[in-house]
């Protein structure tokens, strides 16, 4: 997904020679051909995300945008008052973009981590957030982002085959939905790569009485999500993310706020990590496995 | 409610604001009195805080809206970084027209815009609500890194940081960058009044040698007395070849002899006495 992203920001820079991406001494060789295209709305700041980020705010009070990048949580909790005061407060075109979504870098231990940045992000008001699953998602996500005015965060991971031949079939106001039961009472959702997971799901026994969607932008404007919701009873959430103020916790909130009944469960991290490994390692003691999800839903949703 | 008077084309990106002033109607000492004297009753009337870092700033402040910068066309840009000090900067906004005299008797009251730390909803001439220490320069660098390369104008931006300001990290960061980007349109002033909330700089962490730092980090450095106008001028007006910054050296609560050096003053707003005698001191003073 991070290539598509250079790419979408690529064509973008080159159609608006006053915008600028900024990097914290991160990226190598992954902006070349952005570099080559546009070599002077191409700046690495050094490792100073704190700059990076109020530096962005000062060069956007034209209103031409500016991008950040990093990875993990570098560009948000590391500078996480810049982005408050800074951008959000006084609305700044300005789109914060890491990757390393979750548990991506795994290996690197948990300064490599990113597994809070939804909640720390989603507290700030005026800060759009997306984590995009797969490549379609993606590139709508970056184009919707890259169109907007307002400050916005683009978390990205990367995508494994399940997800690369993933393909929604429908799209509405942001959800999309990957597979949807003929006569379904659960279902379950997710925002980024979590979706690996759930989409296991979808030629298993349960696969009449369960839905399975993905939301990559929290947005309480999103009437499409707000009637999958009402028309099921179980609701289950998987995020890559601590539990605490995750997805889940945002979904709750959207509920709440859209006055919709359901049980909810939601599925994250509950623990500080401190096992180092491969993303696919550290999901397998910390989410629940595909076949661990379908006997949940077995269990608590449909017995 | 606006609390901007028509008149001027605004150069940001705002709804156009239209006001009628001219910077030639008022002296850079008749103006920091004002200052001094309009953020007195501002502190008083308000019970804020701060007036110790108002009045140690009110010179440089005076200078810059009278004398140094350019505010229309091709507004030069101002970032306020010792937000703390906004009476200082309201004051002078109104007193060179830029904001209506009256609204300043409501700084500090509910619902105001006149914020205890500087306001960005005040008025387009305030680009950057600020308070926290250490984001005014950072924000500076990207203003001045635009103002530059990307828009080639002479627009100027000058950013005002107190010295305990200076034990933020992030500042450092934009030292760096700066000079490294040969910034030289970028002006630092550094209100050097050697007292921050409990004791003095140099006692809760040192920042000097400073000068050598700011020089050793690839900045001009000029160090002045921050009260002389005719001092402030020369050097806020210098073209450089490297960002600039000024070591103005003040002291806390310049103007009332009573305030002056008193880090009770960082936090105290004043009595009714005690600003009816600290108007009286202004009033009797000669202009600088």
């Amino acid at each position: 997904m991070r290539d598509i992203f250079v790419r979408q920001a690529t064509n973008y820079l080159t159609t608006h020679p006053l915008s600028i991406l900024l990097t914290a001494d991160l990226g190598f060789a992954v902006f070349d051909d952005l570099i080559e295209n546009c070599p002077n709305q191409f700046l690495n700041v050094g490792i100073s995300e704190q700059l990076m980020s109020s530096f962005a705010a000062g060069f956007a009070l034209s209103g031409n945008k500016v991008i950040t990048y990093s990875i993990g949580v570098f560009p948000t909790l590391r500078c996480l008052e810049q982005i408050r005061n800074d951008i959000c407060y006084h609305d700044s075109n300005v789109m914060i973009v890491s990757t390393g979504a979750g548990f991506t870098y795994g290996q690197l231990g948990i300064t490599h981590h990113c597994t809070e940045d939804i909640g720390f992000c989603s507290s700030i008001p005026n800060l759009l957030i997306a984590s995009p699953a797969n490549s379609h998602e993606a590139s709508s996500c970056i184009d919707q982002l890259l169109q907007s005015n307002k400050p916005s965060y683009l978390r990205l991971d990367k995508l494994t085959t399940e997800l690369l031949e993933s393909f929604p079939i429908s799209k509405i106001d942001n959800t999309y939905i990957y597979h949807a039961g003929s006569n379904p009472s659960v279902l379950i959702v997710t925002h980024g790569t979590s979706l690996d997971i759930t989409l296991q799901l979808v030629n298993s026994e349960l696969s009449d009485q369960i839905t399975v969607a993905s939301v990559p932008l929290l947005s309480s404007d999103n009437e499409e999500l707000a009637r999958l919701i009402e028309e099921h009873n179980y609701i289950i959430t998987v995020e890559e993310h601590n539990r605490s103020n995750g997805f889940g916790s945002w979904l709750s909130s959207f509920m709440r706020n859209k006055h919709l009944f359901a049980r909810i469960y939601s599925f994250g991290l509950d623990t500080l990590i401190s096992t180092v490994g491969e993303q696919g390692y550290l999901r397998s003691l910390y989410l629940p496995t595909p076949q661990q999800l379908l006997e949940f839903v077995k269990t608590e949703c449909l017995n | 409610m606006s609390y901007c008077r028509e008149g001027i084309e605004s150069c940001y990106p705002y709804p156009t604001i239209r006001i009628n002033f001219s910077l030639a109607h008022i002296t850079s000492a008749d103006l920091a009195k004002k200052i001094r004297k309009s953020s007195l009753a501002m502190t008083a009337k308000g019970r804020s805080s701060h007036i110790g870092s108002v009045l140690s700033c009110a010179d440089i402040l005076a200078v810059l809206y009278s004398n140094v910068l350019k505010l229309h066309p091709n507004t030069d840009y101002f970032i306020m970084s010792k937000g703390h000090a906004s009476a200082g900067l309201y004051s002078a906004l109104a007193h060179v027209g830029i904001i209506e005299p009256s609204h300043l008797a409501t700084h500090y009251q509910n619902g105001s815009m006149l914020s205890g730390h500087v306001s960005h909803h005040l008025t387009p001439y305030i680009p950057f609500s600020t308070g926290s220490l250490g984001h005014g320069l950072p924000i500076a660098t990207g203003v001045a890194y635009r103002t530059l390369y990307f828009e080639q104008s002479k627009r100027r931006t000058y950013c005002l940081l107190s010295d305990g300001e200076l034990q933020e990290g992030s500042n450092w960061e934009a030292f760096l960058f700066a000079a490294h980007h040969k910034l030289n349109n970028l002006v630092c002033i550094i209100d050097r009044n050697n007292l921050q909330s409990i004791t003095t700089t140099e006692q809760t962490i040192a920042l000097e040698p400073l000068s050598q730092k700011f020089s050793s980090f690839g900045w001009s450095v000029s160090e002045i007395d921050g009260h002389d106008h005719q001092q402030l001028c020369k050097v806020l007006l210098q073209e450089t070849a490297a960002p600039h910054v000024i070591i103005a050296k003040t002291t806390k609560g310049k103007g009332v002899s009573f305030m002056e050096n008193s880090v009770l003053w960082h936090y105290r707003s004043p009595s009714t006495s005690e600003l009816n005698s600290a108007l009286e001191e202004l009033e009797a003073q000669n202009d600088a």
